[in-house]
């Protein structure tokens, strides 16, 4: 029995497995994906209801179970294709695998969503939020912001909200990621 | 993208596909109308899923369930059905043809995701470092430029906005299926339909232009479908309702009615003049939801009239104000002030029924229960598909009582909020009636049968799986889920057992499907809410995995007989009889067995009973699509009700001119065949093969007709007020409403009456024990066209109109003839029930003297008037138990005809083929609407020709018959389904006809020596039952 934080975590790794495989031209059951995706959609249903499915302080021992088994069917069908690049490969993902469930490193959850009162609600008014990365520094965002006459705001975490109107914040969208990210990949 | 029928038609051959715009409840409706019926339905939706506003919602009302609960499996069903396609972020880009043979141009937006790749991992979702304002959550949250609507979407596939998306490349570099394609693009592809059924529903306006109110400013102001997105378990807050301005749980909260309508002034955006009519409704089941989730939180409703109207509603109102201690303040909120330190709210308005300025400081919350817009681009898509819009912006109706599913273009209907608010049970019915106004038109469909699934491997060994479901957290907050789970694997012949948030949902569903392939199982027993609601989700789920549906037992009440009417026992109570039930399920699984189906050849002619205009349009909308009809009227006439009315409301158009259209049609039609003078009065036969035994009742002759299906549309009588109640039969001059109707249908009214004083609520709305507790629907609105038109006759007239705590003009634009009525001089005083409006014979005169205390005066009035009008309620036909004694179907409490479920399946009756065209006082729009809904219900198994009825019959021991005739002589039979047959000389042994047989279990009651038994319903088994249950 493992945690919906553990199961996700080993079902990430599971995906990935079969991205890989898929691009070594690996055979995979027409059903995997689909598979997958029926799993993570249980996954995630349990740790939204978590607080509903963990009232009055009792585990959901039965489910994590039942979903646990979904994942090792799963890892089963997935780790018997990954032995066609090699014991070893196979053994590689199966570590990791059981690593994953052993306790994930990182939080996988969709991140949880907190109030943010500052959301214009007007359909007039454009707003966005995007990650400052630490190497730009504030003075060039304020006058790129300036430029495209949109409000900026920078709270503790470098997240930058700009707001303003549809089309200005539009123009700073694209600016913006310029700036971060380079030349926009979508034609 | 193009059903197997499309594709095999050749250009000669007339589509037997439909189109539906709209992936929201009027369009899942109407598209599993035409699915089950053998038609292909394309639904088109424009966003990432199907459901709309509905999916998004937590509890419905009056009865608070869970919207998850049938949603999901619904969008779930519609999402597997062999005869429905939908086609997702899609939108209509042209139209050609005329009715019965479209061509329609498709955009299928670019979702830059591959679909069959896509494992929703949300790896992209998490990396994308843009974050926008989340529709789906009002705006209450962010979602990122690759977004999921929620984490459990169906189908769980990503899409990238491209409105939003930098292409920064992040998603594309960390998704391990490569999905992402940046190079996708939109796709132009036709589909070759006959109709076109509109219903893209509403969108909620967003009370900018309400200054005063400070929405968009303060953020603690929020809409009803903001606040209500914040219940569900999906919304942004978890299912807390909470200040968006710092996340803590409300105090105090307010609800202000009429936000975006009741409003002429002109800075609102948007038609606003309009009663919005589901608001009323919405915003107390916010309330109650709101007083579930915090004891003692302080909740203020304000209003200026509370227009719950409608099936079960004004109950629920009641409770709302008297047992769930929400505070009701008639007014309308003045001004709204912000503490900008604290956020809280201050509230200025006038309480009218005391005339006060009340000041509430230390508000917590408001919640703007705002009214409804046409969703965006409905014009476009309008003038696209060349119909009509009116000038309140939503589409035009044909006709707005006889025709209002129909638009100007033939062979394009319209369902739902398309063409104006409407609540959950109009659109159900509107969606089903506008399937059936669409393939009336279309040719019979030819459907393919569907894939058999392997059976499953039954062993000799009892293996029994148990599901217990959370429902939400309407089970799982008041019982321990997981341990009943746990406790429940250590039953006799138990060898799985779990539990599940929602069992229902898709995930549920392949959970017991995969749980019986994987274990072996041979019984399942669910324990959630009723088998009314869930018994074919979970015995499709069965199916599944190639087992018989019959071996399911449940679902087990856990939530309708325990969690929802034990709320105020011990847990240990409530967890015991929890253990008490499952215990018994799983020993009515053990004694469980298989069902035979027969399938048979459905008589493909059909009966309608009533003939008033509802009647009228169900059997001309069945004998347009092929079919003969049997239309059965009591009357010597057809045209029911509409036959006493003058004027119809709101376009005010002849009612008789509306039969006369109707009639004029029907009696061309030769497929239908009018029984005046006749009324029903024996079914005998059985699903697709019904005998119907109709007696004439002036020869009293009686002939049988053989039908398939039938549909119910009985309409309603008005309530028989009682000797002295409103001066009734004691005081000259007082007349019901339709006895005025006749005066001025008649011409009799030729001088102006001197002061007509309009009583309303006349034999509804009554208090608890007296008598009729709903509320009719259509008095207010009849009442004030009555004023419209009398005003009209005679100006010079001053009219009164006695209402009782709250008028409701609630059927389309009677809103705006109420206001143009009291322009016009016409007086609308305000009773209360404890202070009644009385009626006496004036001491000098034939006048009545109607004393009112009005409470928004705060005045007596006492008026001399030689016309007093009773505005009558409207109950179920007087007769109506002979029909459904005939029939084997059942009434409501509230007397009307019991439907299956009032939201979902509001047409259906426990008999099959048996379908209902009114079960409520409504207007005629919606009662004509309903009626078709219920046409296209009948005229599916007509369609396909065949059903499948499950023999659920007596069987006989013939060892244990001892052939001594009772069950036979006794005529305890009401179907006359047993007969004595001779085995060998001298020796009769009992014998049931399986076809006639419906499995009540008379003849079992009576058999003597036992040798008489229902299938799946065994002695033994309700014994083993009782017993279980009992057990220590």
């Amino acid at each position: 029995m493992y945690s919906v934080a553990a199961l996700r975590s080993a079902w990430m790794i599971l995906n990935d497995l079969v991205g890989e495989l898929e691009r070594e031209g690996v055979f995979l059951p027409d059903l995997i994906r689909a598979d997958l995706r029926n799993s993570k959609m249980v996954i995630e249903y349990l740790a939204s209801f978590s607080e509903d499915i963990g009232a009055e302080d009792s585990k959901d021992t039965d489910l994590q179970s039942e979903i646990s088994a979904k994942v090792m069917s799963i890892k089963d069908t997935v780790m018997q294709q990954a032995g066609e690049r090699g014991e070893q490969y196979r053994e590689q993902w199966l570590q990791r695998f059981n690593t994953a469930l052993e306790g994930p490193k990182d939080d996988l959850a969709v991140g949880v969503r907190t109030p943010i009162s500052d959301i214009p609600r007007d359909k007039d008014t454009g707003f966005f939020r995007i990650k400052l990365p630490d190497e730009i520094p504030v003075e060039v965002v304020s006058e790129m912001a300036e430029d495209c006459r949109v409000n900026i705001s920078l709270d503790g975490e470098r997240h930058l909200q700009v707001s303003g109107s549809r089309e200005c914040v539009r123009d700073a969208m694209k600016r913006l990621g310029e700036l971060f990210y380079g030349e926009s990949k979508l034609k | 993208m193009v059903s197997d029928t499309a594709r095999k038609s050749d250009k000669t051959s007339k589509p037997t596909d439909v189109l539906v715009i709209g992936g929201g409840m009027a369009g899942i409706s109407a598209a599993l109308g035409l699915g089950d019926g053998g038609h292909h339905a394309h639904i088109i939706e424009k966003t990432v899923n199907i459901g709309g506003n509905y999916v998004a919602i937590y509890k419905i009302f009056p009865a608070l369930e869970c919207s998850a609960c049938v949603m999901t499996p619904l969008t779930s069903f519609v999402g597997k059905h062999r005869n429905i396609t939908i086609h997702a972020l899609s939108t209509v880009e042209k139209v050609e043809g005329e009715a019965g043979d479209f061509t329609v141009t498709i955009r299928k937006k670019a979702r830059y995701v591959d679909e069959s790749k896509c494992t929703g991992c949300q790896l992209c979702v998490q990396s994308c470092p843009v974050e926008v304002p989340n529709e789906y959550d009002f705006g209450l949250s962010l979602r990122k430029a690759v977004y999921f609507n929620f984490a459990q979407q169906i189908p769980l596939v990503a899409t990238l906005d491209r409105e939003t998306c930098i292409g920064c490349g992040t998603c594309a570099a960390v998704c391990p299926q490569q999905c992402i394609d940046y190079d996708d693009e939109d796709k132009l592809y036709e589909l070759r339909v006959g109709s076109i059924i509109m219903a893209t529903g509403f969108e909620e306006y967003k009370p900018i232009d309400y200054g005063e109110y400070g929405y968009g400013i303060y953020p603690n102001v929020v809409t009803s479908l903001e606040y209500d997105r914040q219940t569900h378990p999906t919304g942004p807050t978890d299912a807390h309702m909470v200040r968006p301005s710092d996340g803590r749980e409300p105090d105090k909260v307010l609800f202000v009615n009429c936000v975006g309508s009741r409003d002429v002034r002109e800075n609102i955006s948007g038609y606003s003049d309009h009663c919005n009519k589901v608001c009323c409704s919405f915003g107390t089941k916010l309330a109650q939801v709101t007083r579930m989730h915090y004891p003692d939180c302080e909740i203020i409703y304000t209003y200026m009239d509370m227009r719950t109207a409608g099936k079960a509603l004004e109950e629920f109102l009641w409770d709302t104000e008297k047992n769930q201690g929400v505070k009701f303040v008639r007014g309308r909120v003045a001004e709204i002030q912000e503490d900008p330190d604290t956020h809280d709210l201050f509230v200025k308005m006038e309480n009218t029924e005391t005339g006060e300025i009340v000041e509430i400081d230390k508000v917590s919350m408001v919640v703007l229960n705002s009214s409804f817009r046409p969703s965006q681009e409905t014009e476009k898509l309008a003038e696209t598909l060349g119909v009509e819009m009116d000038d309140t912006g939503w589409v035009k109706e044909r006709d707005s009582n006889a025709g209002a599913l129909e638009t100007n273009r033939p062979g394009v209907f319209i369902a739902g909020c398309v063409h104006g608010p409407r609540d959950g049970t109009d659109t159900v019915n509107e969606g089903k009636g506008a399937a059936m106004a669409a393939h009336s038109i279309l040719p019979l469909p030819h459907p393919e049968a569907p894939p058999e699934v392997p059976p499953a491997e039954m062993g000799d060994e009892l293996r029994v799986g148990v599901f217990i479901c959370h429902c939400g957290g309407i089970i799982g907050n008041e019982i321990d889920a997981p341990a009943l789970a746990e406790w429940a694997e250590n039953l006799d012949n138990v060898v799985f057992s779990t539990d599940y948030i929602f069992m229902c949902s898709d995930p549920g569903q392949e959970m017991v499907t995969q749980a019986i392939k994987d274990n072996k199982l041979n019984r399942v027993v669910v324990g959630s809410c009723s088998p009314l609601q869930h018994e074919e989700t979970f015995r499709s789920a069965l199916e599944a995995a190639g087992l018989s549906g019959y071996y399911l037992v449940g679902p087990v009440g856990l939530r309708e007989h325990l969690t929802l009417v034990h709320t105020k026992d011990a847990r240990d109570v409530r967890q015991e009889k929890a253990q008490d039930m499952i215990r018994s399920g799983v020993a009515q699984a053990i004694n469980n067995e298989d069902v035979p189906l027969k399938e048979v050849k459905v008589t493909r002619e059909s009966m309608v009973i009533g003939g008033g205009v509802s009647g009228l349009t169900a059997a001309l909308d069945i004998a347009r699509k092929g079919f003969n009809v049997y239309l059965v009227e009591k009357q010597g006439v057809l045209g029911g009700r509409l036959n006493d009315l003058h004027r119809l409301f709101p376009e005010m158009g002849s009612a008789q001119e509306i039969v006369d259209e109707l009639v004029s049609k029907v009696t061309k039609e030769k497929r239908i065949t009018v029984l005046l003078n006749s009324k029903v009065v024996e079914r005998d036969g059985s699903y697709g093969n019904y005998d119907i035994t109709v007696e004439n009742t002036e020869s009293r002759e009686r002939s049988t007709y053989r039908v398939g299906t039938m549909v119910v549309a009985v309409g309603t009588d008005t309530y028989d007020p009682k000797d002295g109640e409103y001066g009734w039969n004691e005081v000259p001059g007082v007349i019901t409403t339709l006895e005025l109707e006749r005066m001025m249908r008649s011409g009799e009214l030729k001088k102006p009456p001197k002061n007509p004083v309009f009583i309303h609520c006349v034999g509804s709305r009554q208090n608890p024990g007296e008598g009729n507790r709903y509320c009719s629907r259509v008095c207010c609105s009849a009442v004030i066209a009555m004023q419209h038109e009398l005003h009209e006759m005679f100006p010079e007239a001053k009219i009164f109109s006695a209402y009782k705590e709250h008028i409701r003009p609630f059927a389309n634009k009677m809103e705006e003839m109420w206001r143009e009525n009291r322009q016009n001089g016409v007086a609308y005083l305000r009773w209360v029930r404890e202070r009644p409006v009385t009626v006496e014979k004036a001491p000098d005169s034939d006048e009545a003297i109607v004393t009112v205390y009005d409470t928004l005066s705060q005045e007596t009035f006492k008026i001399r008037s030689n016309m007093v009008v009773l505005a009558l309620g409207l109950e179920a036909p007087h007769d109506v138990n002979e029909l459904t004694k005939a029939l084997g179907i059942t009434r409501g409490q509230d007397g009307f005809l019991a439907e299956m479920h009032m939201k979902f399946r509001p047409v259906e009756t426990t008999v099959p083929g048996v379908f209902l065209g009114c079960t409520y006082a409504k207007n005629v729009s919606d009662s004509v609407n309903q009626a078709r809904g219920a046409a296209g219900e009948a005229t599916a198994p007509l369609n396909l020709g065949t059903v499948e009825i499950e023999l659920l019959t007596a069987e006989v021991d013939q060892d244990l018959c001892v052939g001594c005739d009772l069950c036979h002589y006794s005529e305890i039979c009401p179907y006359d389904a047993i007969s004595m047959v001779e085995i060998e000389p001298g020796v009769k042994k009992s014998v049931t006809d399986e076809m006639r047989c419906e499995g009540c279990g008379a003849c079992a009651a009576i058999c003597p020596t036992g040798a008489r038994d229902l299938r799946w319903w065994r002695e033994e088994s309700f014994l083993d039952q009782i017993e279980d249950m009992l057990r220590e």
